[in-house]
């Protein structure tokens, strides 16, 4: 590593050319279905600051989708951060968690208190984004 | 191809077009059996749709919190009742489409999803005997209705 250059870290602020990923369970995809479901991105009631992403540069697909309570039950969508800005006016920061895997960030704007009516639009073209790039699919699931 | 177009009388209902309204006959006066079998699968097809759609729906009822592993609510069974009874009240619509998809989300509701190439219609159950819908078309703003 050249002198003087230092390594990135989980608190340093989120760049315009990274991706994220994104936890998507199985159930919110169907055989013959262009798009996951739009509820693969409504915060649960605990996400009170935003949905939860995860820096690429941190983690990869496959460890992501290995992780936490229901191991090897999620698709993997990867996103843009530069299109998440672009196309739907949406931020992501940092927001390292001991108790998730590395690299866990959060999508501000869609948080429980998001009006519902407008977080309902944006579920909908995030998942229309992520339909594009799912980079891993369960094992169960690898056809769909 | 299918052809969506949103009933007046029920505007919450995808409907769909294959068999135009005719007699039915063809030039020479007599029913096309190619048609009649044609329509036979269809309808048998639709009866298939319908019974998937309510076989999901008894799995959600199955669901328990956490599903997902990542927080989420399972819908109580009072929703998912209601549920079941606004997927009979589409079933007995004529000519109503089965949604292509029934999920349930991790607030504890229950989605019907209606996805046919670029158009997006859904009824999301928040409450027993309570549906908020939105319809998404290209080139539209998306509407959205609450339906008791």
């Amino acid at each position: 590593m050249p002198i003087g250059t230092r390594v990135k870290t989980e608190q340093d602020p989120v760049s315009l050319h990274e991706y994220v990923l994104r936890r998507i369970h199985q159930n919110m995809f169907s055989a013959g279905q262009p798009l996951p479901s739009r509820l693969a991105f409504r915060p649960t009631k605990h996400d009170t600051e935003g949905i939860s992403v995860f820096r690429e540069e941190f983690v990869s697909p496959k460890e992501l989708a290995g992780a936490g309570r229901k191991p090897g039950e999620y698709y993997i969508a990867r996103l843009s951060i530069q299109e998440l800005k672009d196309i739907l006016g949406l931020s992501v920061i940092p927001d390292p968690d001991d108790s998730q895997p590395p690299g866990h960030a959060l999508i501000p704007e869609l948080k429980t208190s998001t009006p519902n009516r407008t977080a309902k639009e944006l579920h909908l073209k995030l998942a229309a984004l992520a339909s594009k790039s799912i980079v891993h699919r369960p094992e169960s699931n690898q056809n769909r | 191809m299918p052809q969506v177009q949103q009933s007046s009388l029920a505007p919450s209902l995808v409907r769909f077009t294959v068999f135009r309204e005719t007699s039915g006959l063809s030039p020479s006066g007599l029913a096309s059996s190619e048609e009649h079998e044609a329509r036979k699968a269809w309808v048998g097809w639709l009866k298939e749709l319908w019974d998937e759609r309510t076989d999901d729906l008894l799995q959600i009822r199955m669901l328990e919190d956490d599903w997902d592993g990542l927080g989420a609510q399972a819908p109580d069974a009072a929703l998912v009742d209601s549920a079941i009874d606004l997927l009979k009240m589409l079933r007995d619509e004529d000519n109503a489409y089965p949604p292509t998809r029934v999920v349930a989300g991790p607030t504890g509701t229950i989605v019907f999803e209606w996805q046919v190439e670029d158009t997006y219609l859904e009824a999301e159950i928040v409450r027993p005997f309570g549906a908020e819908w939105m319809l998404s078309k290209p080139g539209q703003p998306i509407v959205h209705w609450d339906k008791q």
